[in-house]
């Protein structure tokens, strides 16, 4: 299933969460939606369900989600590791969505086994921990067995094992050709988990773009070099592509960045100086997110921008 | 039909939804054998109470009961509310205008089945004590006062917890009101005579009592319409 937001906009008085946001999120690929704190993220995603009202529309499969004769069968969503009644327990409170997703009673008790919640079923979940409320809220979300899954920093408070789980399990049900829109903080885990990114800082669109395209933008990117001779080296370098290209890394390295190691490597040759190592360093995720939200943060550590 | 569900589902997975049911029958059975306690007048003359009568003071001149049928109506949107499920609930249903119909149903289905078990364990009671006297108030007289103040109690609560997205003030709105409204009465009903007929509570009252039928009914309708639509384009246009 496609979903396809469209012009979305939102306002609290006079602040601007989301500002004329448009992507698309495809289906057999997890999405990563990514964005500083106050960016927009969950408002985004509230929007997208109907859930907080403003301009825009979101459009999945080609038609609004209260078109659909079946919500629950198209949108499984998690907003929130505490939205639960903390006397109603995990297996009343999944048996409760069940109705809405005309989910068997034995498809509720192997969401509860698949999440490891086997233990706690019958308790209520206010004595939950945040891992506990983010393992109750998945399984709320998948348990109707949707054709989207949307997931709102559905990692937080759960701890590594279950992150690695929540991560090979969201790639899984992309790789049935289903559509997972998740966003998160932890841009380690989603750089592993996902396939494409929609990023955005003040509510606006920065990219929307395939995660490999997105870290090969970074300006981390570059080739390190290695020579018993990296002075000469420095020197020729320097000399084909300007002094800001490259920099020294001691004891006897220089990165350059904006060109290609096969580049490098003919330039090293024809200057006949020896090369212990010629490598070239990938920007990670987070490097790539950090350089492009830096201008666009909302709230920056040591003051407001 | 899954909506019913949910919504059904939603209010028996909730023990308050229980203990407060219990605590309304419990209260009109207890107030029922209050009633029978009163066995003269003020003159020391003996007096009868006939059993409907007795079982509609026991509903109606309840504030414990009261209270309680507030807050089975509260519960509907109230909970939602304050624990956010009202979230998931609209995920799974985005029309809203099933979502607020299906809950005001529910609510009144409640406050109707606990009416029912509410007037049998009165009835219970006063029959065990023999106090079986006859005339006054017929039974179908009693069914339809019953479910009418019920219903004015448990809509006002629902109404009330939509448009404050407040659960304990859903609760004690209509307490509140009609505190207010016998404040009103008081201090302005001598100059503003008709004041009493444009109130809700005094026109049910009115209704009750047989006094101009007919728009007594209309005033009490008008306010309950009023508040329904009220809530109904709150919940419609406000965000979740």
């Amino acid at each position: 299933m496609i979903i396809t937001a469209s012009n979305l906009h939102k306002t609290y008085g006079s602040t601007v969460a989301v500002d004329d946001l448009s992507f698309q999120v495809r289906p057999g690929q997890v999405t990563g939606f990514l964005g500083p704190n106050g960016s927009g993220k969950s408002t985004t995603m509230r929007l997208m369900l109907g859930l907080d009202h403003g301009r825009g529309v979101t459009l999945w499969d080609g038609k609004p989600l209260p078109l659909h004769p079946h919500a629950p069968k198209v949108v499984g969503a998690h907003l929130d590791a505490k939205f639960f009644h903390p006397s109603r327990s995990a297996r009343a409170h999944l048996r409760m969505l069940a109705a809405a997703g005309r989910v068997s009673k034995k498809r509720v008790n192997e969401v509860i086994s698949l999440m490891g919640l086997d233990s706690v079923a019958k308790k209520k979940p206010k004595g939950f921990s945040m891992g506990m409320g983010q393992r109750l809220g998945l399984a709320s979300a998948i348990l109707a067995e949707p054709q989207v899954l949307l997931l709102d920093e559905p990692a937080n408070g759960l701890d590594p094992q279950s992150i690695h789980w929540l991560r090979d399990y969201l790639k899984f049900y992309a790789s049935q050709g289903r559509t997972v829109f998740v966003s998160s903080h932890l841009l380690s885990e989603m750089e592993v988990m996902a396939d494409h990114v929609v990023v955005i800082a003040r509510g606006r669109l920065l990219a929307d773009e395939s995660v490999s395209d997105f870290v090969e933008r970074s300006t981390s990117n570059d080739v390190l070099i290695r020579s018993p001779r990296i002075d000469d080296l420095a020197a020729v370098l320097r000399a084909e592509f300007g002094p800001e290209a490259v920099r020294i890394e001691p004891p006897d390295g220089a990165s350059i960045s904006g060109v290609t190691t096969d580049h490098v490597g003919d330039i090293a040759f024809r200057a006949g100086v020896p090369i212990a190592e010629l490598t070239r360093r990938t920007a990670s995720l987070e490097q790539a997110f950090l350089e492009m939200t830096q201008s666009g943060q909302e709230y920056q550590i040591g003051g407001a921008s | 039909m899954e909506l019913v569900t949910y919504e059904w589902r939603r209010a028996k997975s909730i023990r308050t939804t229980w203990i407060t049911s219990f605590f309304v029958v419990a209260s009109v059975a207890a107030f029922a054998w209050l009633g029978t306690v009163a066995t003269t007048d003020i003159d020391g003359n003996p007096i009868q109470i006939s059993l409907t009568d007795l079982i509609q003071g026991a509903v109606i001149g309840n504030p414990i009961a009261l209270v309680l049928l507030a807050s089975l109506g509260a519960m509907a949107f109230g909970h939602e509310y304050r624990y956010g499920t009202i979230r998931l609930t609209l995920t799974a249903f985005p029309k809203r205008t099933g979502v607020f119909f299906t809950k005001l149903f529910m609510t009144l289905l409640i406050a109707m089945l606990v009416m029912v078990l509410s007037v049998v364990a009165a009835y219970a009671v006063l029959v065990l004590l023999g106090d079986t006297a006859g005339g006054g108030l017929s039974w179908a007289g009693l069914a339809w006062q019953v479910a009418v103040y019920a219903s004015t109690l448990a809509v006002l609560a629902f109404c009330l917890t939509v448009i404050t997205r407040n659960h304990p003030l859903g609760i004690i709105g209509p307490v509140l009101l009609s505190i207010l409204e016998s404040a009103l009465i008081a201090i302005l009903g001598g100059r503003f005579a008709w004041l009493p007929d444009v109130l809700p509570f005094a026109s049910l009252q009115a209704w009750f009592d047989g006094e101009e039928v007919a728009r007594a009914a209309g005033v009490w309708a008008a306010w309950m319409l009023g508040f329904l639509i009220i809530g109904f384009v709150l919940l419609k246009r406000r965000d979740a």
